[in-house]
C-alpha cells in the first residue's frame, strides 16, 4: 500500500504539464455564480496549480485545505515507503479518538469555507 | 499375564470435513486469465450484493487493481468511439453546458483521431490510478471518522476497484456517463457495506459527504448536464 501511494503521488507530480493543460479547462463554478458565495471547493485549481508552479504561499491564499490535502498526499507519498521499510506500523485511530477526529475535520472544513467566503477567493 | 488396553473403547472420531470454501470472484482465482473480466463483471452487474460478499480481502492487490484499469481503458475506447461518431451532438451538448465559456475550450474539442485515442489509452489508466488512490484515501478516512471502516484500507481500495464496473455504461451513448456516475456510488455504498461488514447509513454517508464537501458543484453539474442533453437532442 506504502508503494501504491509512492506510485501514485510520482505520477501525480510527473503528469504536472497535464494538470497545467487541464486547469485551463476547469470552468468557473456554478455554486459561486448562482449564489454569490464560493463553495468548499472553490479555489482548488487556483491552489494547485501555484502549488505545482513551488508557490505554497501563493497557493494557501486559494483554499488551505485543499493545499494541506494535496501536501499531505504528496508528502506522504514520499516518506510512507521509508517509515514501513524502518519498521514503522500503519497510523490506527483508536475509537476512543474518532470522535475528536471527527470534530478536528469538521472544523477544518468549516474553518476553510469560512476563509474562501472572507477573502473573496 | 500383560495387562491388554480394552477394546471396547469408542473409535477416535475423524476430524470434521474442512468447511467448503465460499467461491471467490472470477477473477481472483488463481489461474484466472483476462477472459475472467467479463464474468466478474457480469456478476458485480447482475448480482453486486453476493459479488461484494465474495470478493476476497486477502488476495494480493494487483489483482483488483488490474481490473480496475481495464475497465478503465474499455470505457475510455468506448467513449473515443462515441465521441466520434457523435462528433455533433457532442459539441451541442458541450455548447450548452459551456454557455459563454465555450470559446475557452473550443481550440480543445476536437474530433478523435489515432492520436488522441494512443494518448487516452496513456493517460488513463495513470490518472485513473491517482484518482483510485485518492478517492479511495477520501471515502476510508470519512468511514474511519464514522466508525465504519473494520478492514482497513485494502478493503475500501478492493471495492472502490470492483466498483469501476459501472463505467462500462458508457456504451450507452450520450447519458452512459451519468449512468455510470450514478450507479457508482450505489455500488461504492453496497461494496463498503459487504466489505467492512459495517452498516449501510455509514458506506452511504462515506460515499456521498466527499462529494458534498467538493461540491454542490457537482449537484449542478449533473443537473446542467442532464438539461444540455435534453437541449441538444431537441435540436
Amino acid at each position: 500500500m506504502a508503494w501504491l501511494w509512492a506510485v501514485c503521488a510520482g505520477l501525480a507530480l510527473a503528469l504536472s504539464p497535464l494538470w497545467h493543460a487541464v486547469a485551463a479547462l476547469v470552468p468557473a463554478c456554478p455554486w459561486h455564480a448562482w449564489t454569490g458565495w464560493p463553495c468548499p471547493g472553490c479555489g482548488t485549481t487556483r491552489a494547485l496549480t501555484h502549488l505545482l508552479h513551488a508557490d505554497p504561499w501563493g497557493a494557501l491564499r486559494f483554499n488551505p485545505l485543499a493545499v494541506t490535502a494535496a501536501a499531505a498526499f504528496l508528502g506522504g507519498g514520499l516518506a510512507a515507503p521509508m517509515w514501513f521499510a524502518l519498521g514503522g506500523q500503519a497510523p490506527c485511530l483508536p475509537s476512543r479518538q474518532r470522535r475528536a477526529g471527527a470534530a478536528f475535520v469538521a472544523f477544518g472544513f468549516f474553518a476553510n469555507w469560512a476563509w474562501l467566503c472572507a477573502s473573496g477567493v | 499375564m500383560s495387562e491388554m488396553p480394552p477394546t471396547d473403547s469408542a473409535p477416535i472420531p475423524p476430524p470434521p470435513p474442512p468447511a467448503p470454501r465460499e467461491a471467490g470472484l472470477p477473477w481472483e482465482e488463481p489461474s484466472a486469465g483476462l477472459g475472467a473480466i467479463f464474468p466478474t463483471a457480469v456478476g458485480f452487474v447482475t448480482r453486486p450484493i453476493e459479488s461484494f460478499s465474495r470478493m476476497s480481502l486477502t488476495v494480493d492487490l494487483v489483482r483488483p487493481i488490474a481490473y480496475f484499469v481495464a475497465c478503465a481503458l474499455i470505457a475510455a475506447c468506448i467513449s473515443q468511439l462515441w465521441g466520434y461518431l457523435l462528433y455533433d451532438s457532442f459539441i451541442g451538448v458541450v455548447r450548452s453546458l459551456a454557455g459563454s465559456q465555450f470559446d475557452k475550450i473550443a481550440p480543445f474539442v476536437k474530433k478523435p483521431g489515432l492520436l488522441q485515442l494512443a494518448a487516452t489509452l496513456v493517460l488513463t489508466p495513470l490518472v485513473s490510478l491517482i484518482v483510485l488512490f485518492v478517492w479511495s484515501a477520501l471515502v476510508h478516512l470519512m468511514l474511519t471518522l464514522l466508525g465504519g471502516a473494520n478492514r482497513g484500507f485494502a478493503a475500501t481500495l478492493r471495492v472502490m476497484c470492483y466498483a469501476q464496473t459501472t463505467q462500462l455504461a458508457v456504451v450507452v451513448p450520450g447519458v452512459g456517463g451519468l449512468i455510470a456516475v450514478v450507479w457508482r456510488l450505489i455500488l461504492e455504498i453496497v461494496g463498503l457495506s459487504q466489505a467492512h461488514k459495517t452498516d449501510g447509513w455509514k458506506a452511504l454517508l462515506a460515499v456521498l459527504l466527499p462529494l458534498c464537501m467538493c461540491c454542490a458543484c457537482i449537484v449542478f453539474a449533473i443537473v446542467a448536464f442532464g438539461a444540455a442533453v435534453g437541449q441538444a437532442f431537441q435540436k
